[in-house]
């Protein structure tokens, strides 16, 4: 009996081991892509970016390493009629195989947004080596370029620079982090449009190129990404948002009315605003701005047309009086409070008219009809996204300003008159 | 006789049923409740729950009067025939549920954690620890699965609160998915998933009295049941009726789907250890019941020789359907049609004898309680 | 006749031809002959000795006729007559022994072993045997000594004992002095057989414990152990006087389970001083002691002991009949007394709790545990155990319930480290690389760029070094082996890294995973787990995180099926019972009421529900006022 236990579990031990470690793959026979960038090219072929890190540069074993960042990655591009084409034609110059489990964000060019993304997104999701919570991006030119320009200066990888960034697109509000899977919902949903977040490449010169006046009282112009005027950093900027019409581009919201969106989508933890002193129109004042809590939105149907209410809670603290006026007093504060709900609910209209226009809904107002219905065909068969252009919508924004900051009152300079 | 199945209390009773109804929450089911009556999804499970807490109830009776396990009483009711037919329905039920799970499992495997591995291979491993799992014993069974069952739970329970920056609630209404009647009726359809309560039946003896069967059976169901709908809940919200319905692997997607910060991402690894191990469980008890079944239908004096053998059946039949969309439709089928009938059917009938029984007895029969 | 020509040619043989040099015949242990050596030895050959044993016995019995035939010839001649009375008891006691001398007797004796045999009343009859059971001349440990009894008539009586295992105080002042100072007018012979013996142990000796033997077996059992045998003319019984005194270790330090808060005192080799120190902390009078002898050759003691009152008598009853049943000839070790005893020998895990304080081993007897100990070896061992016991270190009661359950959590955690670490490593590294931050995998892949090894070759041969660092530690000679340890690990580690041998993450893994076993308190169950260790290694690295988690479950699963004595291993979670606060969770000492459940004691409440009754009552000294 021990005798045959014994040749029994030798038998199996080396059926185990002879199986050949199947799929196991030691750190230095795989290749971790960082990113990967997708343009448009005629006859059905795309042009793919793949953004390789070198971890020899990164390591530390003993010695410092330089950690230049030019060292440390590897940028191939190829031309392939499809992802997993392009992937195989990899390997012929790649030592190693490519590891896509580490991929940060897929860049998707402007031209092959404007074409349609069904090929590219749809499919996306089934293989096992892409998961939903990668970002996406949608670059103004190609997304070759955007990765090859793109250096940044204090992280040494770019994919820690572009989680950074994203992930710290909560300070302002001025960009929406996507993930692929909040694109792929609303890609397969009937209420809501695909928004994905918007990049370029800044040409470095310092020229100004507004996409529109600030409106009285803003005071900030309004940008989309690659237009802001700046000199020195990282030529690639993060900022703004493409919104899709099913799978085909069809505009770009900039930076203010991606902050319209983030507020009214409830994802607004602070930002700061510049508006024009009520008292002293040359002076400016700087509020630091949050939601006090959920937009309220209150929906329903009159004359078989779809009416939303919005209301929106703001809280402020006053982060720089530059005219030393009192703002903190009572009846100075009600002013500076109009003044403020006043900008926001012009931005606000302005972007709902903008999103109206280009017939995407980007905040999903739709989901707010669904409890309306009885069952879920009803809900499929409403269609929303045709709905919404035609769909009235009042606005009602309410600010606070409960915090004043350091000083809660502001002394006139000496000797002024 | 050797297979005598042990002493075990509440909570090993609970343990088991929890275990066996537990697998299916990772395979492909949930998607396909979501697609069939989209947001009714969650109390539909909760109302498949509860009929079959219905089917303890009446066994509770029925033990009542008549004690011991499902093959004494079936013989004393129904007679040897009738005893045979319950007996092989039972066996029949264990071995495609261990075959269906064993090849999920499988297919689940290759799909996520070891994508070239040898497909015979990881069905052939997975037999292997089933069996060596089954060799020990129900009472190591229990007893491992109530070790190992809250942090199960817990860590599923984690998962599922991880996603919370993922919920939108509104994904869930209208709560009527696609009309009352047909949500309801899918729910009794499906009541079948939980045929795996009536393990407690097959053992009894090994229960000390009919209160703790009672007790261990409905506190099993209910915290699977409970846990199975928040599970579909969460699910439903974060990805929406569309999406969840394409999905193959529910809690797969959602572990995958978890981004706190830097760090807390891509954790979906981690959990390939849970599924194992609740699956392993799964299979293990299911081979088990049936291989005990099979030595008390056919009187045989040792248990522990079949098993080897059942679990190279079962990874055969597991390795019959060619492709992971048949196995699926194949297991839906099984569990709508062959599971929820013979549940039904199977309990109303012995019920019957047994008042049939007492009312010819005159009254009632002293309780074993 | 040496001729020239014969001289020369000898002469040049010897210096030209080649002589071997002389070597002499190896030693060779050969089997056969001895084999049938020592079956002759253990037979009686030709089948001609038992009768000329009966011949000795009956020379020896004639020559002692001849001498009271001689003496009362003499008294005759000399015309005393009265001596003639005195001669009565002589001539009583040749009649008694007339009795032993039947032929059947006689026959019995002769080819019977002299193990089998009874203490005759011959005094020359005895010491035969003796030369025959312990080998004299050649043995020199045993001493026989002869004495006269200064009784009238002196009787001779002979005392046989071991050097070296008797105190020789004792001996000369508590045995030999009473008896050769004896006063005669203080002897009163009653005649009977018994009465002698009862006398000399009753007034003559003041040794404190003395037993009668009848037959070989004790006498041999009692002087091996250290008693003196006391064999007197005339009386067919042998006095074992308890004169042991071989030298001991005295009571030490703990050497393996060092604590901050506790007692200082470990357990010795002698029998006595460790049932001595239990009973010194647990004084009640149900604390029963229950001694067998075990082993063939050895005959070595084992202790039982449990508290009568609370124990389980079905436990003990069990205990009992396991240890009486073993039959073998060496029996020196507690740890293969264990593998004679217990459920699952092949096991791993360990199935007793083998501690060397006895502070700890109250502690489980006042729970209901029986304790048994065997002379020689300082270590007792408890059983039943379940496997949390050996989580519990023996200062967890003597810290506060937080800071105890901390510390078991910790010891916990660190039995998984030990066991999942390197695996949960290996697997990661080779099968699912998108577990780990982008940072870290491509650190750990940039340090592992330069090594030229597959991981697992790495994680093997750092394990390697590591076991064979930890065990040849243990055999350094004291000075050294802190020193080696160190140096060892340290440099070796080290240098591996800078000669790009393996990648620093591997030793920092190794070195956690080496440390936790270190935690655990208890040495077998570390041992397990670190041997559990490799073919988890294994398994992970051909199938990854399946393969980590089929062995995980397989190991709790094999856990949970193991009995220790008839109680689960994994109680109280297995079979769910009620934990009495103190499985990983300690709960605080004022509520630890009821013993383990597991148990099943004959007693199941240790303490009231309300145990700090001076809580109910006012204090002595003024109160806050409010």
């Amino acid at each position: 009996m021990f005798f045959r236990l014994t040749i029994i579990s030798l038998g199996l031990t080396v059926c185990l081991i002879l199986s050949g470690c199947s799929g196991a793959k030691e750190t230095d026979e795989v290749a971790y892509v960082l990113a990967v960038g997708v343009d448009y090219l005629p006859n059905k072929q795309i042009n793919i970016t793949f953004l390789i890190a070198v971890p020899r540069a990164l390591g530390t074993s003993g010695s410092g390493g330089d950690t230049d960042s030019g060292k440390s990655l590897v940028v191939t591009t190829i031309k392939a009629p499809s992802l997993a084409e392009g992937r195989s034609l990899l390997g012929a110059s790649l030592g190693r195989s490519p590891d896509l489990s580490h991929i940060k964000v897929w860049v998707v060019g402007e031209e092959l947004a404007r074409q349609g993304l069904e090929n590219l997104v749809g499919p996306l999701l089934r293989f096992r080596e892409f998961r939903g919570s990668m970002f996406m991006m949608v670059v103004r030119d190609t997304a070759q370029g955007f990765i090859n320009k793109n250096k940044p200066s204090i992280d040494v990888l770019p994919s820690r620079w572009i989680e950074g960034l994203l992930l710290s697109g909560t300070e302002t509000g001025y960009l929406l982090p996507t993930h692929v899977h909040e694109f792929y919902n609303r890609l397969k949903t009937t209420s809501g449009a695909p928004y994905a977040v918007l990049a370029a490449i800044n040409p470095l010169s310092g020229t100004d190129r507004p996409s529109a006046k600030p409106t009285l009282p803003e005071r900030a112009k309004e940008y989309l990404a690659g237009d802001i005027p700046r000199e020195g950093g990282n030529p690639a900027a993060v900022i703004g948002t493409a919104v899709f019409k099913r799978d085909k581009l069809a505009g770009m919201l900039t930076n203010e009315e991606t902050r319209m969106v983030a507020i009214l989508m409830g994802n607004f933890p602070k930002g700061f605003l510049t508006i024009v002193d009520p008292k002293i129109p040359e002076r400016n004042v700087h509020i630091l701005l949050r939601l006090g809590k959920n937009p309220q939105i209150n929906v329903d149907f009159v004359n078989n047309r779809p009416v939303i209410d919005i209301d929106v809670l703001l809280e402020g603290e006053l982060a720089s009086i530059a005219s030393g006026i009192n703002y903190e007093s009572e009846d100075n504060r009600k002013l500076l409070e109009e003044e403020v709900s006043k900008t926001i609910k012009l931005e606000m209209v302005e972007m709902l008219n903008h999103t109206q226009a280009l017939e995407t809904d980007v905040v999903n107002f739709g989901r707010y009809f669904r409890p309306k219905f009885k069952t879920y065909d009803e809900v499929v068969s409403f269609n929303w996204n045709d709905h919404y252009p035609e769909a009235e919508i009042h606005v009602q924004i309410n600010t606070k300003i409960r915090r004043t900051g350091l000083m809660f009152k502001s002394m006139p300079i000496g000797g002024n008159d | 006789m050797s297979y005598q199945p042990g002493r075990m209390g509440i909570a090993e009773g609970m343990a088991l049923v929890f275990i066996i109804l537990l697998p299916r929450i990772f395979l492909t089911t949930p998607a396909n409740d979501a697609a069939t009556v989209a947001t009714a999804s969650w109390w539909m499970i909760i109302v498949s729950g509860l009929l079959t807490i219905l089917t303890i109830i009446a066994w509770v009776y029925i033990l009542q009067q008549t004690p011991g396990d499902l093959f004494s009483i079936s013989e004393k009711l129904l007679g040897r025939i009738g005893a045979w037919l319950v007996t092989i329905t039972c066996i029949v039920f264990f071995f495609l549920n261990a075959a269906l799970l064993l090849r999920q499992f499988a297919e689940n495997t290759l799909l996520t954690a070891l994508p070239q591995m040898e497909f015979s291979f990881i069905i052939g491993w997975y037999a292997f620890v089933v069996a060596l799992g089954a060799l020990l014993g129900l009472e190591a069974l229990a007893r491992g699965t109530y070790l190992l069952l809250p942090i199960s739970v817990f860590s599923i329970l984690i998962v599922l609160l991880l996603l919370a920056p993922n919920y939108d609630t509104y994904n869930l209404a209208p709560w009527q998915g696609y009309g009352l009647l047909p949500s309801l009726k899918h729910g009794i359809q499906n009541a079948g998933t939980n045929f795996g309560a009536l393990i407690l039946v097959i053992v009894a003896p090994a229960m000390q009295n009919v209160r703790t069967f009672k007790w261990a059976s409905i506190l099993g169901i209910m915290g699977c049941v409970f846990l199975k709908a928040l599970s579909i809940m969460v699910f439903t919200m974060v990805f929406g009726i569309v999406v969840a319905s394409e999905k193959t692997l529910p809690f797969f997607e959602m572990a995958r789907l978890v981004y706190l910060s830097r760090y807390l991402q891509r954790i979906e690894a981690l959990f390939i250890i849970l599924w194992v191990i609740v699956g392993l469980l799964g299979i293990a008890i299911s081979l088990y019941m049936g291989a005990y079944l099979i030595t008390r239908l056919l009187k045989l004096p040792a248990l522990q020789p079949i098993i080897p053998l059942s679990a190279y059946i079962i990874a055969q039949l597991a390795m019959i359907p060619p492709d992971i969309a048949t196995v699926i439709r194949i297991d839906g089928f099984v569990i709508a049609n062959f599971f929820t009938t013979s549940l039904f059917i199977l309990t109303p009938l012995l019920l019957v004898a047994s008042m049939m029984k007492t009312i010819k007895k005159g009254g009632q029969s002293c309780s074993s309680d | 006749m040496e001729t020239i020509f014969s001289k020369t040619y000898k002469y040049l043989k010897n210096i030209l031809v080649y002589k071997p040099p002389h070597t002499p015949t190896p030693f060779v242990l050969d089997d056969k002959s001895d084999k049938t050596k020592a079956k002759s030895s253990m037979r009686l050959e030709n089948g001609l000795v038992g009768q000329a044993e009966e011949l000795q016995i009956l020379l020896r019995q004639a020559k002692q006729l001849k001498e009271v035939l001689e003496m009362a010839a003499k008294n005759l001649k000399a015309g005393q007559f009265t001596h003639l009375t005195q001669m009565k008891t002589v001539v009583k006691k040749l009649a008694a022994i007339k009795s032993e001398r039947s032929p059947v007797r006689l026959a019995y004796d002769a080819v019977s072993q002299p193990d089998d045999r009874q203490v005759s009343a011959v005094l020359a009859e005895n010491r035969a045997l003796l030369e025959k059971l312990y080998k004299l001349p050649h043995n020199k440990d045993i001493i026989i000594r002869n004495l006269i009894l200064p009784f009238a008539p002196p009787i001779k009586a002979i005392l046989v004992f071991l050097d070296g295992m008797v105190d020789s105080k004792t001996l000369n002042l508590a045995v030999l002095q009473p008896l050769m100072y004896f006063s005669p007018d203080h002897v009163r012979d009653g005649g009977t057989i018994g009465s002698l013996t009862a006398q000399i142990i009753e007034e003559c000796l003041p040794a404190n414990q003395i037993n009668k033997a009848v037959d070989y077996q004790s006498v041999q059992h009692g002087i091996n152990s250290g008693d003196s045998a006391l064999f007197i003319e005339g009386v067919p019984e042998a006095i074992l006087i308890n004169t042991r005194g071989m030298v001991q270790r005295g009571v030490n330090k703990p050497t393996t389970e060092q604590t901050v808060r506790g007692s200082q005192a470990s357990f010795s080799e002698g029998l006595r001083i460790n049932t001595a120190l239990i009973r010194g902390t647990l004084k009640s009078s149900e604390l029963v002691t229950e001694i067998l002898s075990i082993g063939k050759k050895t005959n070595t003691s084992c202790a039982i002991m449990y508290l009568e009152s609370v124990a389980n008598p079905m436990l003990v009853a069990e205990l009992k009949r396991r240890i009486e049943g073993i039959s073998t000839d060496y029996m020196g070790d507690i740890g293969s007394l264990q593998q004679f005893i217990e459920d699952h020998p092949g096991n791993l895990f360990p199935q007793a709790l083998s501690t060397e304080r006895p502070d700890r081993v109250c502690v489980h007897l006042a729970e209901g545990r029986v304790a048994f100990i065997l002379d020689g070896v300082p270590l007792a061992h408890i059983v039943p155990v379940s496997f949390f016991t050996f989580f519990h270190s023996a200062e967890d009661f003597s810290f506060k319930a937080i800071a105890s359950t901390g510390l078991r959590i910790l010891r916990l955690a660190a039995a998984f480290i030990t066991l999942l670490l390197p695996s949960l490593y290996l697997a990661i590294n080779y099968f699912h690389q998108e577990a780990l931050p982008t940072e870290i995998a491509l650190a750990i892949a940039g340090a592992r760029e330069k090594v030229p090894f597959p991981a697992l070759i790495e994680i093997v041969l750092m394990e390697f070094s590591f076991e064979l660092i930890r065990e040849g530690g243990l055999r350094i000679p004291g000075v050294l082996g802190a020193t080696i340890g160190i140096v060892g690990a340290l440099i070796l580690g080290q240098a591996a890294v800078t000669a790009n041998i393996v990648s620093p993450i591997v030793v920092i893994i190794i070195a956690l995973a080496g440390l936790a076993s270190f935690a655990i308190p208890d040495f077998q169950m570390a041992m397990a787990f670190r041997i559990i260790r490799f073919p988890m290694l294994m398994l992970a690295a051909t199938l990854g995180l399946v393969g980590v988690a089929s062995g995980f479950l397989l190991l709790v699963l094999l856990l949970c099926s193991m009995k220790s004595f008839g109680m689960p291993y994994m109680l109280p979670i297995a079979p769910r019972v009620e934990g009495n606060l103190d499985v990983v969770v300690r709960g605080p000492v004022f509520h630890q009421e009821q013993r383990p459940d597991g148990l099943n004691t004959k007693d199941t409440i240790k303490q009231p529900a309300l145990s700090r009754e001076w809580l109910k009552e006012k204090p002595l000294g003024g109160q806050d006022k409010p």
